[in-house]
């Protein structure tokens, strides 16, 4: 069966489950939503300091989420020995990776356009510059989703996995933490000129994971 | 003068840490080889 | 059990205790105080060679790494490598950071600054708490060497994003760089002396304190399948089984 093809059907799986259990629609988007609140008590919205901190706490609130996102993958795949059938089911570990990484970069999306609309409302933000901005979101999106998925196989087994997650992820994907917060703020700025080398480097990012991840899934996937 | 406050401290702060820690590691060694014999 | 015979680790300790003191002397009263910096610029003869071999210990965290991930090559001698230049790492990693900010402070008012440097720097300290934190998953030792070596490897390649991304940002902000260390520009004469015994020293010391940790690294893991066999006999004694005996001869070579 062609790569694609196999990937689809994983990520089907997955966010066949999600539409039954409803897991990130009832409480992972609801956590985004608690902590972009929680960032206006933080950040105090009277004193203009909010909307110019708007992109970066979008994001970070997306990287968080991103954590429960990714726990959740993989937390599913842990009863039943769902890891083995996996593992049995000849589907190429490559494909395996794209499935779970592209289920999680959906139901990311479906966060961050809540999200977008919660910033743009309760912060009193304008999202201009909607090219830039949609490549650079799209591209931070799949950098972290692939790079989640790789770290969430590394730690898929194991009793530490939530504590491990977040440490050995959030280092590493510091650089598009960086990247799509400046290219959100080009391109909201209307200089959105600036944005595009971000969006290069996002890109560079999400490609270069995305890869990495499809070579190491396997290996990975045989040790958890 | 205060300069030299900061690089006294700093001189001494490396020295110590690295006196503590390859202290310990040799005593971590020795545990081990200790539990080791004895295993 | 050793990477280096007994004799050469002694005489290396010594050595690398003797250049220390030697960059303490040069580095406290012989090189003489920056025209602009004055006495504070000498920490800058800690600060700098620390910074080198913490890069130079996750180098080989990450080469360690991929010799043991290559089949080819694959041993236990790598995964144990690995493992003990991160601790190092981590140590002199620790040791770039607060040099460089008793440093930055009397000279520039701030105990830190967002450059590229610094930054990643900093990053590449997270990175490696992580793979240390890894490192101590309980798990059989494949599995374990197998998951930190692509985990340091995927930090490897992650460094060079975070200093690009960082440094990129940095000149969009046109910050003249609060840290310009002098390390790129023209320092000659004794302080060039003085800061090539820092890394001749910190090398030294790196590498005897690295033959020390993977001894203790070797001991943990013969330790460990010690207590793994001893339980497992145990267990069978306390149920009356007979163990089957040790050594089997298989007929065909392995």
């Amino acid at each position: 069966m062609n790569l694609l093809r196999e990937a689809a059907l994983v990520a089907g799986k997955d966010l066949r489950i999600e539409v039954r259990s409803r897991v990130t629609v009832q409480q992972i988007l609801p956590f985004g939503l608690v902590v972009l609140l929680l960032f206006a008590f933080a950040l105090d919205p009277h004193s203009g300091t909010l909307s110019k901190a708007a992109p970066g706490v979008f994001w970070i609130t997306v990287l968080f989420a991103a954590l429960l996102a990714i726990g959740r993958s993989f937390s599913i795949e842990a009863e039943n020995g769902a890891r083995d059938g996996l593992r049995l089911s000849g589907l190429d570990s490559a494909a395996l990776f794209l499935g779970k990484a592209g289920a999680v970069v959906i139901e990311l999306a479906a966060l961050e356009a809540l999200l977008a609309a919660g910033v743009v409302l309760l912060f009193n933000v304008g999202l201009g510059g909607a090219l830039p901005l949609a490549l650079a979101t799209v591209a931070a999106t799949v950098g972290v989703a692939a790079t989640g998925t790789l770290y969430g196989v590394l730690a898929a087994g194991l009793r530490v996995r939530e504590t491990l997650l977040p440490v050995l992820l959030l280092p590493v994907v510091a650089p598009v933490l960086l990247g799509a917060t400046r290219a959100w703020e080009a391109a909201i700025s209307g200089a959105s000129s600036d944005a595009w080398p971000w969006v290069a480097l996002l890109g560079i990012f999400a490609v270069l994971f995305t890869g990495i991840g499809m070579l190491a899934f396997g290996p990975l996937l045989e040790e958890s | 003068m205060k300069f030299a406050q900061y690089v006294i401290g700093g001189y001494s702060l490396a020295a110590a840490v690295f006196l503590l820690y390859w202290l310990r590691l040799g005593a971590r060694i020795r545990r081990a080889e200790r539990l080791d014999r004895e295993t | 059990m050793t990477l280096l015979n007994p004799r050469i680790s002694r005489v290396l300790g010594v050595a690398a205790l003797l250049s220390l003191i030697a960059l303490a002397v040069f580095g406290l009263f012989v090189a003489p105080p920056d025209a602009v910096q004055s006495d504070a610029q000498r920490l800058m003869y800690l600060h700098v060679p620390s910074a080198w071999i913490a890069y130079l210990a996750f180098g080989v965290t990450a080469l360690s790494s991929a010799l043991y991930l290559w089949r080819r090559t694959r041993s236990p001698v790598w995964d144990r490598l690995a493992g003990a230049s991160a601790e190092l790492g981590v140590l002199f990693t620790a040791m770039t950071l607060i040099m460089g900010s008793l440093w930055g402070r009397p000279v520039w008012g701030v105990w830190w600054a967002w450059d590229a440097r610094l930054v990643t720097t900093a990053v590449l300290f997270f990175l490696y708490v992580g793979y240390l934190a890894l490192r101590r998953v309980p798990a059989p030792l494949e599995t374990r060497a197998k998951r930190c070596a692509i985990a340091a490897l995927v930090a490897f390649v992650d460094v060079p994003i975070v200093h690009f991304s960082v440094d990129w940002w940095q000149t969009l902000h046109q910050q003249a760089t609060v840290f310009t260390p002098t390390l790129d520009a023209h320092i000659h004469g004794v302080m060039a002396l003085t800061l090539w015994l820092g890394v001749l020293a910190f090398t030294l010391l790196y590498v005897y304190l690295l033959d020390k940790r993977y001894r203790l690294e070797a001991l943990e893991e013969d330790l460990e399948a010690k207590e793994l066999a001893k339980a497992i006999e145990e267990r069978v004694q306390g149920a009356g089984i007979t163990a089957p005996p040790e050594h089997v001869e298989v007929g065909v070579g392995q």
